[in-house]
């Protein structure tokens, strides 16, 4: 499957079924967002009535594409698609998306059957039906919507469009972009297990982010997340906890393991990365995607908030991190080049007159002081040029910076994005950021543990 | 000892299976009994002749309880009775248990009574199996007790898993504070239990239509544990 996923997210060729000249039709939508994406590959509208849509010529059908078909895009109505399976087959492509509904989301699971036994005959892998479509990045493929053209590291799998699409934006809004967004719909046939294999593999993807409601085959995920885990972060949003005495309780195993508490074991157990919220969500999913190694449990925090500060120290106590003591050369060191207002302990506070080369100076002193590996940065005012505090420590140490960004007005927006585009993930609040800190830290402890273990 | 003409366990869990019929209190105990679990001593009896014969081979002070099929939460109603000291307890008790049962139940017939050694304190746990739908047999560890499901202080593991995983689900609780020497409480080793966890995930293997276990309490103490009260549920797989 994974051969096959990889076929068809490589896809040289596309053909949109039911594309439209109308932008109110999805048919339309998908085709332009292909072309708008700068797919590279040919496009193909499929439409009976003809004529160019897009400012590409159309076929009555995609028998009649002179050219090799990848992937067909599905949007025409539901009883129309087991023909267009048919003729999918006869001309070898290598992956269908089915974005149409009316299967077994409505109770049609005769046609969703019909459909998905055509489909396996042929060996075709297929996403949807009832889905949002697929992005691929690399491909610059985005057989989906809304238009998101940033690549970057994140793989988005979501049992909800929206969900998926909303993380989408977040990170292509942030210029951390993605890797894919695939939508899974009715995932009749390729599961949320079959893509992250493929994700696993993915050379363009560092994180999964995975949204579902449930899981589609509870042995297989298990086999798969015990395999994948460790390779790469898997990040799950998985709402949905079952109303309490749904089932009668019979034991009090049973009365208290409810589906939850078990996926909450699961979780622990195989080294899943579990968020509770959307907001939780993306901010692991922003960590993970920059952080690709243990960060430590000790947390020096820097800062031109004093209140920041203290936000920072309660949330990492209350996560399991530590706030330890500077050393007392940093100390001294930092008496000698600090202004006297400044507050010389942990969490530092640079007071708010502080600027870049304020911070540059102190985590100048700082990257020496072996007890931190990873450095909370809070600018808490407009400070201008953050990024070039971080530039040349970088070259020079193997620390980790994570910033808090707050209070900050236009300069905030701008500077969050100048620092992510150099790899600093950047959080609306202290806690946040930690928070997110203390959950990708576990996930690579826990990896570390596992490693040592048969 | 026989069990309704049934002459060792493993018939016994399969009679259940085809059956579809969980096992009763004393049969569940039987079963976990024979694939490892430390059970305090017992003896199933069914007149007070029997139990003052049967009490012979146990020790006192001895626990009676009420074994039936009806019965969820025995005590609630007066089903168990501690602190029997000697024959004339054991009298006393066994007509009271079978009043008690008789009024709440006025229809049912229970299947005997459970007579076993009381137990020195310790700490009260709970070991448990649930089959979920979706990931299969899961394995529950906490502090136990009657009051179990107000506290939830448990934590849960996929079975199978591996021993530094037990340890790690053990570490989760509160249970496992109090096993560490919470304010001069002796230290309890987790070796007992591991092997406990290690007897279940051979009783689900042998026989995956086990769709629950409660062993609620199961005593520990510093280096040993023993279960006094079990009950198991049947059901065939998905």
């Amino acid at each position: 499957m994974v051969q096959n996923i990889s076929d068809m997210f490589h896809a040289q060729s596309v053909a949109v079924v039911g594309a439209s000249a109308n932008p109110d039709k999805m048919g339309h939508t998908i085709l332009h967002n292909i072309i708008a994406g700068g797919y590279r590959g040919m496009i193909f509208p499929v439409n009976p009535r003809g004529g160019d849509i897009l400012g590409y010529p159309s076929y009555p059908s995609i028998v009649d594409i002179p050219h090799p078909v990848d992937l067909v895009v599905i949007v025409v109505p539901a009883p129309f698609v087991p023909d267009i399976i048919e003729q999918a087959g006869r001309i070898n492509v290598k992956g269908i998306i089915i974005i149409t509904g009316g299967f077994r989301e409505i109770g049609n699971d005769a046609l969703d059957a019909e459909v998905m036994n055509l489909a396996r005959g042929y060996g075709i892998p297929v996403v949807g039906p009832n889905c949002q479509g697929v992005n691929y990045t690399p491909n610059k493929l985005c057989a989906s919507w809304p238009l998101i053209t940033a690549k970057g590291p994140i793989a988005v799998i979501s049992q909800s469009g929206t969900i998926g699409a909303a993380i989408s934006m977040w990170a292509e809004k942030d210029e951390i972009g993605i890797s894919a967004f695939v939508s899974l719909g009715n995932r009749s046939d390729v599961s949320e297990i079959d893509l992250m294999y493929f994700f696993a593999e993915d050379e363009e993807t560092r994180c999964i982010a995975l949204n579902i409601e449930g899981v589609s085959d509870g042995k297989r995920f298990i086999d798969c997340i015990r395999k994948i885990a460790d390779v790469k972060p898997i990040i799950v949003l998985k709402p949905g906890r079952s109303p309490e005495g749904q089932r009668a309780a019979e034991s009090h195993t049973k009365a208290i393991g409810g589906d939850d508490a078990v996926f909450d074991a699961l979780c622990r157990q195989f080294n899943l990365i579990r968020a509770y919220d959307l907001d939780e969500f993306y901010d692991l999913c922003k960590l993970a995607a920059f952080i690709s190694s243990p960060m430590g449990n000790n947390l020096a925090v820097i800062t031109s908030s004093g209140g920041s500060g203290i936000l920072a120290v309660d949330a990492a106590v209350e996560n399991g991190l530590k706030i330890p003591k500077l050393s007392d050369e940093s100390i001294s060191k930092l008496k000698e080049i600090l202004p006297s207002q400044c507050v010389i302990s942990n969490p530092l506070d640079l007071t708010g007159d502080a600027l870049a080369d304020r911070y540059s100076d102190a985590l100048e002193v700082l990257r020496s002081d072996c007890t931190f590996d990873t450095f909370l940065v809070i600018f808490g005012d407009p400070i201008p040029d953050t990024a070039e505090v971080f530039l040349e420590l970088m070259e020079k140490s193997e620390k980790k910076f994570i910033v808090s960004y707050l209070g900050g007005g236009d300069v905030e927006e701008s500077e969050k994005n100048a620092l992510h585009r150099i790899s600093i993930p950047v959080f609306p609040t202290p806690e946040r950021a930690v928070k997110a800190i203390s959950a990708i830290q576990k996930y690579y402890e826990r990896k570390d543990e596992k490693k040592d273990e048969v | 000892m026989g069990v309704d003409g049934i002459a060792n366990m493993n018939e016994l869990i399969e009679h259940c299976i085809k059956n579809r019929k969980n096992p009763n209190g004393y049969e569940a105990l039987r079963i976990l009994q024979n694939y490892g679990i430390p059970v305090a001593p017992f003896a199933l009896v069914h007149s007070v002749e029997e139990a003052v014969i049967e009490s012979r081979s146990l020790r006192f002070p001895l626990v009676m309880k009420i074994v039936a099929d009806e019965v969820s939460h025995k005590s609630d109603f007066g089903g168990v009775i501690l602190n029997i000291e000697d024959e004339k307890g054991i009298r006393n008790a066994f007509e009271q248990i079978s009043n008690n049962f008789m009024n709440e139940f006025p229809d049912a017939k229970h299947k005997g009574l459970l007579l076993m050694n009381q137990v020195k304190k310790g700490l009260e746990c709970i070991l448990g199996v649930t089959r979920d739908e979706q990931f299969g047999h899961c394995i529950m560890f906490g502090l136990g007790g009657t009051l179990v499901e107000l506290f939830k202080d448990v934590s849960f593991r996929i079975l199978p898993l591996s021993e530094d995983e037990m340890i790690r689900m053990i570490r989760e609780t509160k249970a496992f504070q109090l096993m560490n020497g919470y304010r001069n409480m002796p230290r309890i080793d987790t070796e007992p239990i591991i092997k406990s966890i290690n007897c279940i995930n051979m009783l689900i293997t042998d026989y995956p239509e086990i769709a629950e276990i409660d062993m609620n309490p199961i005593i520990l103490y510093e280096d040993s544990l023993v279960l006094v009260d079990g009950r198991m549920s049947i059901r065939p797989e998905f």
